[in-house]
Parts: structure tokens; C-alpha cells; sequence
């Protein structure tokens, strides 16, 4: 499997570096070791996050593409989805079996055909629509949710901060 | 025997002793609402051969079955509940069922059974809810469920396996001749990443859908896919995921390996049962008898309630007690480590040749002809009756129960390990004294019934812990202890014998003490049972 996994991961490579979207970079950390990847996001126009790049790291399991990779942010970012450690929680990155309620819709969920164009796409979407019902920073939920400017305010602060100035 | 008997027959004369055990079967057999299956909508695959069954019918049996026998009673006071119906089921005679109750309703859907599964699967076996929904959005279920493709120009596609010349696969990104999947919507990937994907969800019991699209993938799909019959694997999987969904009608057997599963399909008189302090005892066809509420082994006299006060305060104490676990004993006499290999507390020091008890580690010659006192905690200090104990005294009167409980525990496994060498003995019977397989199956019903006893005996400790001391009924059912207990040794000791020859000659003696083990367990169970009842015996913090 893990040949399979090196393919199509080899595959994705290629297709990002040939045409990727606009607001995404992608790469494998070193040239030896494709099962870890670094990942640049920009912060989403018209949104707190503006003007931000988030460094994210993506780990691929070895039987990748059944099973989605896993996204964390470095350093984590605030964001109600995002947890504390900066892992990420949304629904493209779990299987359907994960959720025995049906909470997430199938076709939102991981399978073989997604990819990490669509993951990253995704994580921007995410950046300027947090879904508070399944949070994963609690903190940050009651506060987008109780005081959005004291949140943006937060969030401009970490962004500057995280750009040096 | 014969004062035996006498005891039993002053028992019942006994008001003390009288426990409404025939109002008590009246209730049960005639509950409340006897219609129990209509209001409870969950799944019950039996009603398959339901269609011609006259409800009425069932009303007038449970009327009439209202005079209770002599051995209903005895079989309530077992603790077995007589008219719990339930089944016990392998998963395969679940599928079973389940593909006839499909066959059943199919001509309802008119669409192929395959698909009737899979609505069936996303319903949960809810068939008046599935009902609902197809009567009133036909088409739209069938989209969302995934049986239909949504788009109507779908139709270039043909479902099942095709053969490509340089096929380029956008799972594995590998471009070669293959042989290729795809559903009606026609997301075609090789056949290699099609196996890999169903492989890894078999487990899980959902249904399978195409990797990008909710279109469902069926069970012949799933076989055709992986060229051999992998579906059973998934209803496997899937009939798992519907046990656990429904642990109130279904239950796996919790021995170690047991595979069986029992439906319960009424389980509105369980609360009846708790109220009354019987416990739903069930057994699977592997012979496995255990508490279809709790889930526990056999644990008459205690109810759940007793029996999970005292599981719960085992595991609180059990660092305190660990040397009560301590599988040793010093000879009292000649100090020599002595290890308990065999069920019967009548222990003979192979140093000296001491005789003693193992419990109370005193001399045994007193313990063979009176009563066995062993099982008694001795309030030393009387005078402080009414009082609340002290914690320390708590803590030795539990010391002191759940040592006996343990001991029992341990006699009862070596009593088990016995039970699985008496076919050996029976055969030895056979080949020594000439004696036929039916004629030496005594001693395997002896052992049942020691097994039995002993189990009944070890849970009798919990009660009495959790039982007032100073109640005049708590001493009776001391009382009744005492005689299980002596009796249970008695039976235990007996089937210590080796030699066939011994055995044979005494075999009446196996008989009459089977049949006092069995007639005090009783007794003891109906006592408990009533200590339970009117409030004397119920679980605390001690």
C-alpha cells in the first residue's frame, strides 16, 4: 500500500506545483520523505485572517489515500476549530465511520477521491466560516460567538505577530 | 433425609416462610399489558411469521396459563423466569431471518431484495419508519439513500466491472491495462484501489458508497469486487453494530468466546422483575447462564442492584484485602504452606495429617456433624444493637463476608476444572464397573447441581452483608446459609472420590445429596429473595 501511497502523493505533487490555487502552497518537507509535507495558507480576504501566512504541517498515513492525512497548524492558530495544539478538526479529514450520529454529510467527508488541493481549499473556507457546532477550541467558540470583535481583534494581533511586525 | 424433608415441609407452614411467590407468578405471567409487542417499535425480526397470527389468541394462553404449577413456582424461586420469552440467536440465524423478513417485504418495495437490505440497513430494521418514508417521498429516498443516481442523463454508465487498455487510475495514479469498477454515475477506479477501499470498510458495518459519490454499493457489487463472498463479512459487521444498537432486546452471552446472542423480545416486564427482586436469568445454547439485565454471571439471591453494591465495593477494597486473595494457608498446626487444589473446605494436612476447615482454620471433627458455623460472622459486642457500626467494624464484617465470597469464588473455578475431568470419571465407569454412559451421568448432574449451589452459596454472602443483623429474618436466612453451605461441602466431598468402585456403591448418597443441595438452594434463594422484598436487605455505603 505504502507504494500506492508514495504514487499518488508523487502524482499530487506534481499537479500542484503545475497549477495550484491561488493562496495555497504545498511541498513535501524534504525530497526523501513524502508522507510529510509543509503547507503555506493565506489568510482569507475580508476576514480577521487577512493578510496572514499559516504555516501547517500534513502527515500521511502509510495507507494514504483510504486514510485522510492529518493538518496541523504550526504554530497553532486562534480559531474555533482549530485545537489548541493546532490540529485541525473538519470534516474532510474524518472517514465516515468516525461519526456513528451522521453528524457530517458523506460527500463532506473523506474518501480516496479527495486530495490535498481540496483539503487545504477546504481549511481556507474554513478560516472565514468557523463552524462553532463542532468546535475544537472551545474558548475561542464563546468568544467568536459572545464577542466577534474582541476575537478579531485577537486574531489581527497573532497575525501581525506572526508577520514579524 | 428424612429430617431434611421435615424441614422443608415446616418451612412452608411457616408465615415467616410464606412468600407470596403465587401472586407474585400471577403478575408475571399475566402482565399488565398483554399486547406488549405492538407498542414497541423496534425491529423484531420474528414477526416474519407473524403475518396469519391471531393477537387474541396470545390473550387467552397467558389468561389461562394463570394457575401456577407446582414447578413454576420452583422455577421462580430459582431465580429463572419461567415466561421471559427470548431466543438464543448465532449471527448467522440473524441474517437469516433478516434476508426472510426482506423476502417478506419485498413485494411491498418492488424493487430487488438487495436493495430492500440496504433500505433496511440505513432504517436501522425499523420497517414502520422505512414504511413512512417510502409511501411518502419514493424517489427522493431512493437518491438519498443512494440506490438511484441522482443525474438523469447517468444512464452512459454501466454498473459492474469493466477491462481498460491503459487505464489511468486517479486513486493509485497508475496507468496500465486493468480491469476497472464503476457504479451507474460513473466513477471508475481500478479494481486493485476498489478492493483496498471495501476491505477497509468492512469492518465497520455502514454501508459502502462510490468513493465520490453517495451511490450505494450493494452486496453483489461488493462480491463481484472482491471475487469471493466478502458481504457476509459486512453483515457480520453489520449485524454487530444492530446488537449493539439495540442492547435492550439483545444481548451477546458474555462468556469468554460464546458467540451466541439472546433477543429478548418483550422487555417491558424486566422492570417487573427488579421490582420484585428476581433477576432475568437467560441461557444460551452453549449452556452459559448469566443476568440479561446486568449482564452478570448467575448472581441469585442478590438482585442486580445488591450485586452491583458488591462488585463496585470489591473493587474499592480489594487493595485493602489483598491478602484475603492470598491462595494459601499455613497448616494451624504444623505450620506447613498449604495450597488449595481441590473445591471441598475439609482440608487434611499431608505434613500431619491434621484435619481442619479452611475457612475457619479450626479443628473439623465439630464441623462434620453439626451444623456448619463457619458461615457466621459472630457479633462479638451485642449490646450496641440499633447504633450505627463503626467504620472499622464495617470493615471487618465485609473483611469477613467477602472472604467467604472469595473462597466460594475460588471453589467454584476448581469445582469448574473438576466438572470438565468428569467425563473421564464417567468413562472410567463405563470401562472398570461396566456401567452405561445414561447410568453414570448422575455424577455430571451432580456436579451441575454443585456448581449451582455454590454460586447461589457465594452470592447469599453479599445479601447477608447488605442485610440488617439484628432483623429476626436475617437470621434466618444465616440460618438457611449454614445448611447450603454444609450441604454444598457435603456434595463437594462426595465428588472427590476417585475410585469408580467407591463411587458406584455410593451413588445413592449422590442422589440424596443433590437433591438437599438443590432443595436448600431454593429455600435460600425464596429467603433472600424476601429479605430483598421487604426492604431488609438493600445496598449502602458501608
Amino acid at each position: 500500500m505504502s507504494k500506492t501511497a508514495q504514487r499518488r502523493l508523487l502524482k499530487e505533487l506534481q499537479q500542484l506545483t503545475k497549477d495550484s490555487p491561488p493562496g495555497i502552497v504545498a511541498c513535501p518537507k524534504n525530497e526523501n520523505n513524502l508522507f510529510i509535507w509543509d503547507c503555506l495558507v493565506q489568510g482569507p480576504p475580508d476576514t480577521a485572517y487577512e493578510g496572514g501566512i499559516f504555516n501547517a504541517r500534513l502527515e500521511f498515513p502509510k495507507d494514504y489515500p483510504l486514510s485522510p492525512p492529518k493538518l496541523t497548524f504550526t504554530p497553532s492558530i486562534l480559531h474555533p476549530n482549530i485545537y489548541p495544539n493546532g490540529e485541525v478538526c473538519i470534516s474532510i479529514l474524518h472517514s465516515p465511520g468516525d461519526d456513528p450520529n451522521m453528524y457530517e454529510l458523506a460527500e463532506e467527508r473523506w474518501s480516496p477521491v479527495q486530495s490535498i488541493e481540496k483539503i487545504l481549499l477546504s481549511v481556507m473556507s474554513m478560516l472565514s466560516e468557523p463552524n462553532i457546532e463542532s468546535g475544537a477550541n472551545i474558548d475561542a467558540c464563546i468568544l467568536w460567538r459572545d464577542n466577534r470583535e474582541e476575537f478579531e481583534r485577537q486574531v489581527r494581533q497573532s497575525v501581525l505577530k506572526s508577520l514579524g511586525f | 433425609m428424612a429430617s431434611d424433608e421435615e424441614y422443608s415441609e415446616a418451612e412452608s407452614d411457616d408465615s415467616l416462610y410464606n412468600y407470596e411467590s403465587r401472586n407474585t407468578s400471577v403478575d408475571l405471567i399475566c402482565p399488565k399489558n398483554p399486547n406488549l409487542t405492538s407498542d414497541d417499535s423496534e425491529f423484531d425480526i420474528d414477526e416474519v411469521d407473524s403475518s396469519d397470527y391471531d393477537e387474541e389468541d396470545d390473550i387467552d394462553n397467558s389468561l389461562l396459563a394463570t394457575p401456577v404449577s407446582p414447578s413454576t413456582k420452583k422455577a421462580l424461586s430459582e431465580g429463572s423466569v419461567p415466561n421471559l420469552k427470548y431466543e438464543c440467536l448465532t449471527t448467522k440465524e440473524i441474517y437469516e431471518k433478516m434476508l426472510k423478513r426482506i423476502n417478506h417485504l419485498q413485494p411491498v418495495f418492488s424493487i430487488p431484495p438487495d436493495d430492500v437490505l440496504v433500505l433496511m440497513q440505513h432504517y436501522d430494521w425499523n420497517e414502520e419508519r422505512l414504511l413512512e418514508a417510502w409511501t411518502e417521498k419514493m424517489d427522493e429516498l431512493l437518491q438519498q439513500i443512494g440506490l438511484k443516481s441522482a443525474e438523469v442523463n447517468g444512464s452512459s454508465d454501466v454498473r459492474g466491472i469493466k477491462h481498460r487498455n491503459d487505464f489511468m487510475c486517479i486513486i493509485c495514479c497508475e496507468e496500465k491495462n486493468t480491469d476497472t469498477f464503476s457504479l451507474e454515475c460513473g466513477h471508475e477506479y481500478c479494481l486493485d484501489c476498489y478492493r483496498h477501499y471495501i476491505q477497509d470498510k468492512l469492518h465497520e458495518g455502514n454501508i459502502i458508497t462510490c468513493m465520490d459519490c453517495s451511490l450505494v454499493l450493494k452486496n453483489v457489487d461488493i462480491d463481484q469486487i472482491m471475487g469471493h463472498a466478502s458481504s457476509t463479512k459486512l453483515m457480520n459487521s453489520s449485524i454487530k453494530s444492530f446488537v449493539q444498537k439495540h442492547h435492550r432486546n439483545y444481548k451477546w452471552c458474555p462468556y469468554a468466546d460464546c458467540k451466541h446472542i439472546i433477543h429478548l423480545k418483550d422487555t417491558s416486564s424486566l422492570a417487573e422483575y427488579g421490582r420484585l427482586h428476581y433477576s432475568p436469568f437467560v441461557k444460551c445454547s452453549e449452556g452459559h447462564r448469566f443476568c440479561f439485565s446486568c449482564g452478570f454471571e448467575i448472581h441469585a439471591p442478590a438482585d442486580c442492584n445488591i450485586t452491583s453494591a458488591w462488585v463496585k465495593k470489591a473493587k474499592k477494597e480489594s487493595e485493602n484485602l489483598n491478602w484475603v486473595l492470598s491462595h494459601t494457608k499455613e497448616c494451624p498446626k504444623c505450620s506447613v504452606s498449604i495450597e488449595k487444589n481441590g473445591g471441598c473446605n475439609h482440608m487434611v494436612c499431608s505434613n500431619c495429617k491434621y484435619q481442619f476447615c479452611w475457612i475457619c482454620e479450626g479443628d473439623w471433627a465439630p464441623h462434620g456433624k453439626s451444623f456448619y458455623e463457619c458461615t457466621i460472622y459472630k457479633n462479638d459486642d451485642t449490646k450496641s444493637k440499633g447504633a450505627q457500626e463503626d467504620p472499622g467494624k464495617q470493615l471487618k464484617k465485609y473483611t469477613f463476608y467477602y472472604r467467604l465470597f472469595n473462597e466460594h469464588e475460588v471453589s467454584a473455578k476448581l469445582d469448574w476444572k473438576l466438572g470438565q475431568t468428569v467425563g473421564h470419571k464417567v468413562k472410567a465407569l463405563q470401562d472398570r464397573m461396566g456401567v452405561s454412559w445414561i447410568e453414570g451421568l448422575f455424577l455430571i448432574e451432580s456436579i451441575k447441581t454443585l456448581n449451582e449451589g455454590r454460586t447461589a452459596l457465594k452470592w447469599s454472602f453479599a445479601v447477608a452483608f447488605y442485610s440488617d443483623a439484628s432483623h429476626n429474618l436475617t437470621k434466618i436466612f444465616l440460618d438457611n446459609q449454614m445448611l447450603l453451605a454444609k450441604a454444598v461441602e457435603d456434595l463437594s466431598e462426595l465428588l472427590q472420590i476417585k475410585e469408580p468402585e467407591t463411587i458406584m456403591k455410593r451413588k445413592p448418597e449422590f442422589y440424596n445429596k443433590s437433591g438437599y443441595v438443590e432443595n436448600r438452594r431454593t429455600a435460600l434463594m425464596e429467603c433472600g429473595r424476601d429479605l430483598l422484598c421487604k426492604g431488609i436487605c438493600k445496598p449502602h455505603d458501608g
